[in-house]
């Protein structure tokens, strides 16, 4: 049972932060400079052991995380060792603590729990061992406690899909309307902040309400049962307006349960509006047939290359920045080919 | 020397050594395996999940099947942290109390009403996860009293840690009661022929009652040492638990027939699962070996265990002699 639930939790992994969006040009120049390779000598972290501790070993995203973050490392000469929690925190704490004990130069960790990572952090900062969060961070108010977090802003991300909504009712001709969340797991983590600069963002138009925020644990048969329910329950009261699935497997499973229940899901005048997130394929091809109107980035891959560089910077003896945030783009029609490749991975 | 090792209360034992050894070849002179950072984190292991170990292993041995022990761990993990923000001792008082009172119920609910305990037991997770749930708000709770944290994984003597020791202690204390008192042989008599222990005077339904009670306190305490220990309670649960307290004790010489097993030999099946996930982790495997090596070695000893396999093999290489004879 208590597998049930962390295994559908996967997405919680996923990053957060707080803090405004970057502007478009510095969302280009980071894309440019990811695509470069190295520009200063590797010699500082040649042969620097690394333990990079991951939380799943199979899901697409954390592998694509993975397998770009071993590729970039090894080319700059690291000697990179993986762990795997499996989402159990009290075993991440123990693999910090060992390598801890193992001396390694540099340690890497996706917390599988934003509290329970926190006293072996405490640890690795007593030990003198530095440390670089990728993805998530660990609750607020430990920031001493590591070298640098690379990954994205939550927050900014939910407030960019709270907008997408927004501008879609708008094209859909409406002045406001009834809009329903069906999210990742709300326990932790990524979903609670997605949630908040949703609601943050929607708040510029005073006509729309939030009428349900659902958890669905990142899962997609969750999310088709409770959208169905959600269609049943408003259908009475004139039907949803909006629904926004956290990431595009519950958006797509949301725009199933519509076509299921007879809703038109096409974003035309008076139709029902879908906004999803983190670009995956699924969610392009809705886009593409015009059933989801956007969906917001986190791509995978490119967050494995910037933490590696990161910690490069620092064996170079250059101080990273406390936040290294990727950079978020907002996906629609307009520009859905040119996100085609980095979203399929 | 080879009947000793081959008798039932060694064989956990010899199973303990065979994976030392094995890993220590494994890691060849690499010197990541027999080191003290290996120990600590071996019996840090120990200390997550013996304990509930050794609660599921006594109900194992008479014949009955504690799950709710699962519930009990995140429930009173989420209790104590809710409670015990300011003064840790009132929360781990707290949760054990609730840990010892859910035992008991369930232990009497099982005897008073004749039922399985599975059934029981399945009501009582279901109830305890529940419970955490309301409680916490289905949100994942911070533990802020990060001093009982640290205090709890520090080291002492190069490898122990409190936590650590106060499951060695639950151990020893429990292995004393059963090679000082009749109480052990109480419970074996229990597990092997429940009429005839009552018949010869023992009182079954009570040491059910506290078998229970007993198992619902193991869990709760190593639920609250936990949670303290990562500074967090999550309903859903810290780590899984349920697969190596069962893998614990069947490797630690009880039977899920009951009758039989000990302490001390579910102390060594409990630290030969620390030994092979730590050991693993040392050498650098991937997480799944892990699981494949504690299926295998799992496999390895209930193949060594089943009597009635062994007579078949025997029969079989029989009937293939007579059979190539004629």
């Amino acid at each position: 049972m208590t597998c049930h639930h962390r295994f559908h939790s996967w997405l919680y992994l996923m990053p957060r932060h707080r803090r405004g969006l970057a502007c478009a040009f510095a969302m280009m120049m980071m894309v440019m400079m990811t695509a470069l390779p190295p520009s200063h000598a590797a010699d500082e972290s040649k042969g620097k052991k690394i333990a990079f501790l991951q939380t799943l070993a199979t899901h697409p995203y954390v592998v694509a995380t993975t397998r770009s973050f071993r590729t970039r490392a090894e080319a700059l000469g690291m000697e990179v060792t993986f762990f795997t929690s499996m989402l159990d925190a009290a075993l991440q704490a123990q693999q910090i603590d060992d390598a801890i004990a193992r001396k390694f130069d540099l340690v890497v960790v996706v917390p599988t729990s934003e509290q329970g990572v926190v006293p072996a952090l405490v640890r690795a900062k007593q030990a003198g061992v530095p440390v670089v969060i990728v993805n998530n961070t660990p609750k607020d108010g430990t920031e001493e406690l590591y070298l640098s977090f690379v990954g994205q802003d939550q927050t900014a991300m939910g407030r960019l899909a709270g907008g997408a909504m927004l501008n879609a009712l708008k094209d859909s001709g409406r002045v406001g309307g009834k809009v329903a969340m069906i999210t990742g797991a709300l326990q932790q983590g990524i979903a609670p902040r997605r949630v908040a600069g949703f609601r943050e963002a929607a708040r510029a138009n005073p006509k729309v309400e939030i009428v349900a925020v659902e958890d669905a644990r990142w899962d997609t048969a969750t999310s088709e049962r409770i959208a169905g329910q959600l269609y049943a329950r408003f259908a009475a009261s004139g039907g949803l307006d909006a629904v926004y699935g956290m990431a595009d497997n519950q958006a797509a499973a949301a725009i199933r349960a519509a076509e299921a229940a007879g809703i038109a899901v096409s974003g035309k005048p008076k139709q029902l509006v879908v906004i999803g997130g983190n670009c995956l394929k699924e969610g392009l091809d809705a886009i593409k047939a015009g059933k989801m109107q956007a969906t917001i980035t986190q791509i995978p891959t490119e967050l494995g290359v910037r933490a590696a560089d990161v910690i490069n910077e620092y064996f170079s003896g250059k101080k990273p920045p406390k936040e290294v945030l990727l950079p978020l783009a907002m996906v629609t029609k307009a520009n859905v080919a040119q996100w085609e490749a980095p979203c399929t991975y | 020397m080879w009947r000793y090792l081959d008798g039932p209360h060694a064989r956990p034992f010899a199973v303990l050594a065979a994976c030392i050894m094995l890993l220590a070849l494994v890691d060849g002179d690499n010197g990541r395996f027999l080191s003290a950072a290996t120990a600590y984190s071996t019996l840090q292991t120990f200390a997550t999940i013996s304990l509930v170990t050794l609660g599921l292993g006594l109900t194992m041995m008479i014949r009955e099947f504690d799950l709710s022990v699962v519930g009990m761990y995140g429930m009173a993990g989420c209790i104590a942290v809710l409670t015990g923000t300011h003064y840790p001792w009132f929360g781990l008082w707290f949760a054990l109390a609730v840990g010892l009172i859910a035992g008991i119920v369930q232990g009497f609910i099982i005897v008073r009403l004749h039922l399985a305990s599975v059934g029981v037991t399945l009501g009582g997770l279901l109830v305890f996860i529940g419970i955490a749930f309301v409680l916490t708000e289905s949100r994942s709770l911070p533990y802020d009293n990060l001093g009982v944290a640290l205090l709890l994984n520090e080291r002492v003597g190069g490898i122990f840690s409190i936590r650590g020791i106060v499951a060695l202690v639950f151990f020893a204390g429990a292995a004393a009661i059963f090679a000082w008192t009749r109480l052990g042989r109480d419970i074996i008599a229990i597990g092997s022929d429940r009429r005839a222990a009552m018949t010869t005077g023992v009182k079954v339904d009570t040491l059910i009652i506290g078998i229970f009670a007993f198992s619902g306190l193991c869990a709760a305490l190593s639920g609250v040492l936990l949670s303290y220990s990562l500074a967090s309670a999550s309903p859903a649960g810290l780590s899984d638990v349920i697969a190596p307290a069962a893998a614990g004790a069947i490797l630690g010489g009880v039977s899920l027939g009951g009758g039989s097993g000990r302490p001390l030999g579910i102390a060594a099946g409990a630290l030969t699962l620390a030994v092979l996930r730590s050991g693993l982790n040392a050498v650098g495997a991937p997480p799944f070996v892990n699981d494949i090596t504690m299926g295998a070695v799992l496999l390895t000893v209930a193949v060594l265990d089943g009597p009635y396999l062994a007579r078949r093999l025997i029969e079989a290489r029989r009937w293939a002699r007579r059979a190539l004879g004629a």
